[in-house]
């Protein structure tokens, strides 16, 4: 869920600027990895790893805060139509890359969500399309380059904005260079603030994933880059990337029939379900 | 009297029989425990409290196989490990999973679940089950996530062993890192390292 909360960021082109050089930067500092890598898709891991440790302070120090105060001064009603807005603007987008991934119905599907939302949806800040059964398929300029075969891109942790490829990087420049915001707001000041408003509404949904990464991660770097990874190589259907640079067979690790294995369940069982019928 | 007595009792027998092969599909397996867990979620005024989170824990906890788990989140090191060393890494892992997913598992109270038929391996020995899991009002713009279950069959009982959620695996997210952590330290390493994280988020949080 994480993920695509991250993904569905429009706009502003100083972001943008700021996203490719970040990029270009990490590509020309390949040569500075100094670990040995132990896999092929995370080349800059040297580099991502500083940005990260940036990233999670930046967080700590100045989103969180922010988005724990936005949370706590705005109703739910409010941060959901501010939620619902974004989506909208994002859902615009989508009907344009739907078309171009070859995804007729799914840009039809977008295009009547956006008509019903920002008519009858009082400009996006209410949803009316999902209970209408119109479910939102949002996608974008990664997705597209992926569909017309990039498939395989390198991991790219971006400064605060958290995990991303290559490609997705790229993906996002042009999304939020190409995106609606960026033509109905023309001042660099009302279009800050909206990225601005919609950064702090994003983070605010997240607060309760990032508490849970903290929980669950030895390395939380690895468990955000494996995590991203997984989600958009699901996304993309990259089966190939899918698989684990240890691709062992669970069946050669633990014989697919030892009692062995239910039996720490059973202690806890107070009863065993029961045995079929006869 | 005799025949309506014996016929009754003839379609409890039916009832029953049924319910317990309906219930023994891996889909029903996930829908069922769902169904229970979030009725137990209710209770309280939606409270994470301790009571709820052992009945949570006792209703959940038996229909995973955390063995498999584990040896699929630390993939070929398991080979190399002892059976000791198998049963401590799975002690570690199973407290790091519980204690992560129970104390946010009421964020899903008010959740919607809707499973769809298990999908069969071949040989009939795994299924996998896929689920739409709907939050109502969420302060994101992602309200429904899909959920999948791996599950294996032992002798007649359906064991989840891995869970991913949009395509992420909520347990071979752990492995490349894990296999640093053998690499580095060995597997005795990789225990004490789970080991370490366990006790520091008890001491930390505790939230009983």
């Amino acid at each position: 869920m994480e993920w695509s909360l991250l993904l569905t960021s429009p706009n502003a082109s100083r972001r943008t600027r700021r996203l490719l050089a970040t990029t270009l930067l990490a590509v020309t500092l390949t040569g500075c990895a100094t670990a040995t890598p132990q896999n092929n898709y995370d080349p800059y891991e040297a580099v991502n790893r500083k940005v990260y440790a940036f990233n999670d302070v930046a967080d700590r120090a100045v989103m969180k805060p922010i988005a724990e105060g936005y949370r706590f001064i705005l109703p739910q009603p409010i941060r959901t139509g501010v939620s619902n807005f974004f989506n909208n603007l994002q859902d615009a987008l989508s009907v344009v890359h739907h078309v171009l991934q070859a995804k007729p119905e799914r840009a039809v599907s977008d295009l009547m969500r956006v008509a019903l939302n920002s008519t009858f949806g009082l400009g996006g800040l209410l949803d009316i399309a999902t209970p209408a059964r119109l479910p939102s398929y949002k996608t974008g300029l990664g997705e597209t380059l992926a569909r017309w075969g990039y498939q395989n891109s390198s991991y790219v942790e971006l400064p605060l904005y958290g995990p991303s490829t290559v490609r997705d990087a790229v993906g996002l420049g042009g999304d939020m260079l190409t995106g609606p915001s960026h033509f109905l707001w023309k001042t660099p000041s009302d279009s800050n603030s909206l990225l601005g408003l919609n950064i702090v509404n994003q983070r605010a949904g997240l607060l309760d994933v990032t508490a849970a990464a903290d929980e669950a991660a030895l390395d939380p770097y690895t468990y955000r880059r494996d995590g991203y990874l997984q989600y958009r190589n699901q996304r993309i259907g990259n089966a190939a990337a899918l698989k684990p640079v240890d691709d062992s067979n669970i069946n050669d690790l633990v014989a697919p029939t030892t009692p062995a294995s239910a039996a720490p369940a059973e202690a806890v069982v107070p009863a065993t379900p029961a045995p079929a019928a006869q | 009297m005799k025949t309506l007595f014996s016929r009754l009792l003839l379609c409890v027998a039916f009832l029953s029989g049924s319910a317990a092969v309906w219930a023994n599909t891996p889909d029903d397996v996930v829908r069922e425990t769902s169904r229970q867990v979030l009725d137990t979620l209710k209770r309280d005024n939606g409270k994470n409290t301790r009571t709820v989170r052992a009945d949570v824990e006792s209703l959940v906890l038996p229909k995973f196989d955390f063995t498999r788990m584990t040896a699929l989140a630390v993939g070929r090191g398991w080979r190399d490990a002892t059976p000791e060393q198998q049963k401590l890494l799975m002690e570690q892992f199973r407290t790091l999973l519980v204690r992560t997913y129970s104390s946010t598992m009421t964020r899903f109270k008010s959740a919607q679940v809707e499973v769809k038929p298990a999908a069969l391996s071949t040989d009939g020995n795994e299924a996998t089950v896929h689920t739409e899991v709907t939050l109502p009002a969420g302060t994101g713009d992602k309200r429904t996530a899909s959920v999948d279950y791996t599950l294996i069959k032992l002798g007649t009982a359906w064991r989840v062993y891995n869970v991913s959620i949009e395509g992420a695996s909520l347990v071979t997210i752990y492995r490349n890192n894990f296999n640093d952590v053998i690499r580095q330290n060995g597997v005795d390493g990789l225990i004490q390292s789970l080991k370490e994280k366990n006790e520091g988020m008890a001491a930390k949080g505790g939230n009983a």
